[in-house]
């Protein structure tokens, strides 16, 4: 799946006057991604600052105090243990975001270096590495991870486990089609002629010229990745008390909805927050990689 | 290897004996004869021609003389693979360099020039020192200051000037150029034919230039190969080959380019029907579909031999009967 | 001359928004009906833009200004609305490359059929297959009721290409403008294509205006010829006496990088330097920087087309300067 460019109104003036095009704009321009980095950075911000703005422990039980609507001591109220929901809220987020990350990154990890083994190796190489991705592929995301996770015990790393092997066959997938289109370029046959070693066309020529469609591909999978976590954290399978995770407080907050609906609807709306800041944010990206972009 | 092999690695920089090529069809359908059979050498030191249309087999060739692809059969001796069995797992030929058709897909898009140009050098081991890449840069006509922008911001021309500082850079034995200034203007295509000749013999490297463009290779190229569905009908000094032409196709080929016959009184030879497709090559003669001299059934049926011309050689049945028979040729040229 | 079929009048076009960043400033074009006449220049000279200014084609972020007049009737260029009454009937193109000029999912007589429905309302689809047939056959396409159902991938390019010429024929058009209708095609498939194009001018009483940045192709093909650089037009006049005795140093500088590299000379004329950039026009002469003939005057006056023997040209030091050695001085150079 590789990435059209956009036809902008200076490519089309580059294909009638045969001038190259206008430097592209920069990663920050257009106002929804200006508002999209924003509000991931506030929320990064919130959740990297968990441990010194949240107001209360947020395991502190007060059981006297259960339900309470939002106040001047709890802004957002507690839950049916007395607990405080912002700070669990913040922590949540916090946990969440930790687990996208390293989802995110151990997808990367494994899932770049296979796909682009594949895309650039050809014959039987190539096609055996991309029947095993489509085995990966073949398998349910989601009764993966239950399966994992049931034989690693819940809690987060088994998660961050789980969730990475489900979606690393599909960045291995998106990798290595984009990399069979790179490797027909004459600049990879010139170092070829040259004589540099494929590992280091690899790295050098091939894999950085990915980088417009991985770091699309990687937005989606952090994204999907905060989703399937509260998924699972939804059933119990993610973070376990009396950690939090916005997962599990959706859970909880789903039970107990009709005693205080905020507690459901506090982190849902943060998920979907995120998520859609993380999309638009996303879209940008693949323009600042671009190299035609003056540096 | 004996004495006289060493011999002749030095006099030669490329030697090709029945090279054959063959593709296997994606759905299995057949294969694709891309070669059937070329001999072709290149002295050290010498500029020869490939020319041929679509469909020729010359842009494989090139591939397989660069070491971008094993040939099938045949045989090719490179410089630093005396083997001449074309296949050299890691080992590849040290002194071979290549130039391609499009300048700026040729340069890694996200590399600033002087690291393009100083590849090659890091890869042979060869001192890759800013100066070195400046003075590069120089010898090939550009202002030091594209050293750290990237292909986008060049012109065409100034990205073929890139590459070919990046070819010469590590002084290799023998460049393979394909198609060198096909998407370039033509005042530009000047320019840069100007500078490859002039570094061709200041280093005294060997140039197969690979082109459809008979203009080019007149300027270019002292020996000329002409390339049909795989095979070559012909071949000799270029000058003789061009303007007394010994095989129905190149003569056809020469009239059919305007910039070759550009100013002279020509009769254009029109051929009948398409190029033939190499999956699918006709019996006999390749050329026998269009050729506007065909002489009858022996063309359809026999493969004709290869026979001897004034500078080289032509494979024609025409030319089969007397020792030095004379091609009625259509063109008048100076 | 004949009286003109088409003229376009004061044709500009600049990029929207950007008033300095003109692609075309100030073209004047005449067609007569049946001439073949041709539009040449290297990248971003503007000849490309201004035929699509012409049928309404160009993308909106450019904006055109000027009139075209066809017979009697009158049209604003920067009306898209209004050109797309000649778009597809008396006005037809043909693209550069064949292969992305057609649907690749419906075969060739289908895709001739929906231009024949577009330009005759009435008829069935019977009688639009019999006529897409009839057209095939019309351009030379062997087998046209095979043809006419196959897909564009079973096709040869030069093939596409006779495609494309017949959906152009569909509308009867009083002029077909040709944007590079060969660049992609192999030398002999190009003489045919030339070959085809000549002749239809002829059968059809068609003009063609034929764009090229090939100036020996348009050398042997068009009776009279139009050279722009920098988006304006520098030269033109009949054919030859542009060509053999051109009036402007642009034109001249090109006839003679085209006659060394035929003559097979040690070393090719070439142009210094390059096109200058849409919004980096220099004052004056826009040539001036890269003229051997200019003077103070030149950098500081733009030069307005005035006529120079058959010819017309833009050129300050016209009666001054006398351009293209003559060809005992070539000879005895090379």
């Amino acid at each position: 799946m590789t990435a059209p460019d956009p036809v902008t109104a200076s490519e089309a003036v580059a294909a009638a006057t045969g001038n190259p095009p206008a430097p592209r704009r920069a990663v920050l321009g257009g106002v929804t991604s200006r508002i999209a980095w924003s509000v991931l950075a506030l929320l990064v911000l919130l959740a990297l600052c968990a441990p010194l703005i949240a107001p209360y422990p947020p395991g502190k039980q007060d059981l006297m105090d259960t339900f309470a609507p939002p106040s001047g001591e709890h802004w957002l109220g507690t839950d049916n243990l007395g607990r405080d929901q912002l700070s669990r809220l913040l922590y949540g987020l916090r946990a969440s975001l930790a687990i996208a990350l390293m989802t995110t990154a151990a997808v990367a990890l494994f899932g770049i270096p296979l796909g682009a083994v594949a895309g650039y190796a050809r014959g039987f190489l190539n096609t055996a590495i991309a029947r095993f991705i489509d085995m990966g592929l073949a398998l349910p995301s989601l009764v993966l991870a239950l399966a994992l996770i049931a034989a690693l015990g819940a809690g987060t790393k088994s998660t961050v486990i789980a969730l990475a092997a489900g979606y690393t066959p599909y960045l291995a997938r998106v990798v290595r089609s984009v990399v069979m289109r790179i490797r027909e370029e004459p600049y990879v046959d010139s170092a070829r002629v040259s004589g540099v070693h494929p590992i280091r066309i690899l790295a050098r020529h091939v894999v950085p010229n990915t980088l417009a469609v991985t770091s699309v591909q990687l937005t989606l999978i952090f994204a999907f990745a905060i989703i399937s976590e509260a998924g699972l954290s939804f059933v119990g399978l993610g973070v376990q008390s009396p950690n939090a995770s916005l997962g599990s407080m959706l859970a909880s907050g789903a039970e107990f909805s009709l005693d205080l609906p905020l507690l459901a609807v506090a982190p849902g709306l943060t998920i979907a927050v995120l998520v859609i800041a993380l999309l638009f944010a996303g879209d940008s990206i693949r323009d600042a990689v671009d190299p035609r972009r003056t540096r | 290897m004996t004495r006289k092999q060493a011999d002749e690695d030095d006099t030669r920089a490329l030697f090709a004996s029945g090279l054959t090529k063959v593709f296997k069809q994606r759905d299995g359908s057949g294969h694709v004869h891309a070669l059937r059979g070329v001999d072709l050498e290149v002295a050290a030191g010498a500029t020869v021609g490939l020319v041929g249309e679509s469909g020729s087999g010359k842009t494989t060739f090139g591939r397989i003389a660069a070491g971008l692809t094993h040939p099938t059969g045949g045989r090719i001796e490179l410089p630093g693979d005396p083997g001449g069995r074309g296949r050299w797992g890691r080992r590849r030929p040290s002194d071979v360099q290549m130039i391609f058709q499009d300048p700026r897909s040729s340069l890694d898009p996200r590399l600033p020039v002087a690291e393009s140009i100083a590849e090659p050098l890091l890869a042979r081991g060869l001192s890759a020192a800013r100066n070195d890449v400046m003075s590069l840069i120089e010898r090939v006509g550009l202002p030091g200051a594209i050293a750290d922008q990237r292909p986008h911001e060049l012109s065409g021309g100034q990205c073929q000037r890139v590459a070919i500082a990046r070819a010469v850079a590590v002084r290799p034995k023998l460049i393979i150029a394909d198609e060198p200034v096909s998407a370039l203007d033509l005042s530009i295509q000047a320019q840069v034919l100007n500078l490859l000749k002039d570094l061709q013999e200041e280093f005294g490297t060997a140039v197969l230039l690979i082109s459809h463009d008979l203009g080019v290779v007149r300027f270019f190229c002292a020996d000329l190969y002409v390339l049909y569905l795989g095979q070559v009908v012909e071949r000799g000094a270029t000058e003789a080959v061009l303007r007394d032409p010994r095989h129905p196709y190149t003569e056809a080929l020469a009239s059919a380019a305007p910039s070759f016959s550009f100013g002279q009184e020509t009769t254009r030879i029109v051929l009948a029907g398409d190029p033939p497709r190499p999956e699918n090559p006709p019996t006999g003669c390749a050329f026998h579909t269009r050729c506007h001299r065909r002489i009858g059934q022996v063309c359809d049926d026999q493969a004709p031999l290869e026979w001897p011309t004034q500078t080289g050689s032509s494979r024609c049945h025409l030319l089969a009967d007397s020792p030095a028979p004379q091609l009625e040729s259509r063109l008048r040229l100076p | 001359m004949k009286a003109p079929l088409l003229t376009i009048e004061d044709a500009r076009v600049r990029v929207t928004g950007v008033p300095d960043k003109i692609a075309v400033d100030g073209v004047d074009v005449a067609i007569g009906a049946g001439e073949v006449v041709g539009l040449v220049g290297e990248s971003g000279c503007g000849k490309s833009v201004t035929a699509m200014s012409t049928l309404g084609l160009l993308p909106p972020s450019l904006t055109p200004t000027g009139t075209l007049r066809l017979g009697d009737r009158s049209y604003d260029l920067g009306d898209p609305q209004g050109l797309a009454e000649l778009r597809g009937r008396d006005l037809a193109m043909v693209f550069q490359d064949p292969g992305t000029s057609l649907n690749p999912v419906m075969p060739v007589g289908r895709q001739i059929g929906d231009v024949l429905r577009v330009v005759e309302e009435r008829g069935s689809r019977g009688s639009r297959a019999r006529a897409a047939v009839e057209l095939l056959d019309r351009v030379g396409v062997p087998a046209p009721d095979r043809v006419s159902k196959a897909y564009p991938f079973e096709l040869s390019g030069g093939m596409r290409q006779r495609v494309l010429i017949a959906m152009a024929l569909a509308c009867r058009p009083r002029l077909l403008i040709a944007d590079e209708p060969t660049t992609a095609l192999d030398a002999t498939v190009q003489a045919q294509i030339v070959a085809l194009l000549k002749d239809l001018a002829t059968t059809e009483e068609m003009a063609i205006l034929f764009i090229s940045h090939d100036l020996a192709l348009v050398g042997e093909f068009c009776e009279r010829l139009y050279v722009m650089y920098a988006g304006r037009v520098v030269e033109h006049g009949p054919v030859a006496a542009v060509l053999h005795e051109p009036h402007h140093p642009y034109t001249a500088a090109l006839v003679e990088c085209l006659s060394t590299m035929s003559a097979g000379a040690p070393r090719l004329r070439t142009v210094p330097g390059a096109v200058p950039a849409l919004g980096d026009l220099p004052a004056g002469c826009r040539f001036a920087p890269r003229c051997e003939h200019a003077t103070r005057v030149c950098h500081e006056q733009d030069p307005q087309l005035r006529p120079a023997g058959d010819a017309t040209s833009a050129c300050l030091r016209l009666e001054e300067i006398t351009l293209l050695k003559s060809e005992t001085d070539a000879e005895e150079a090379s």
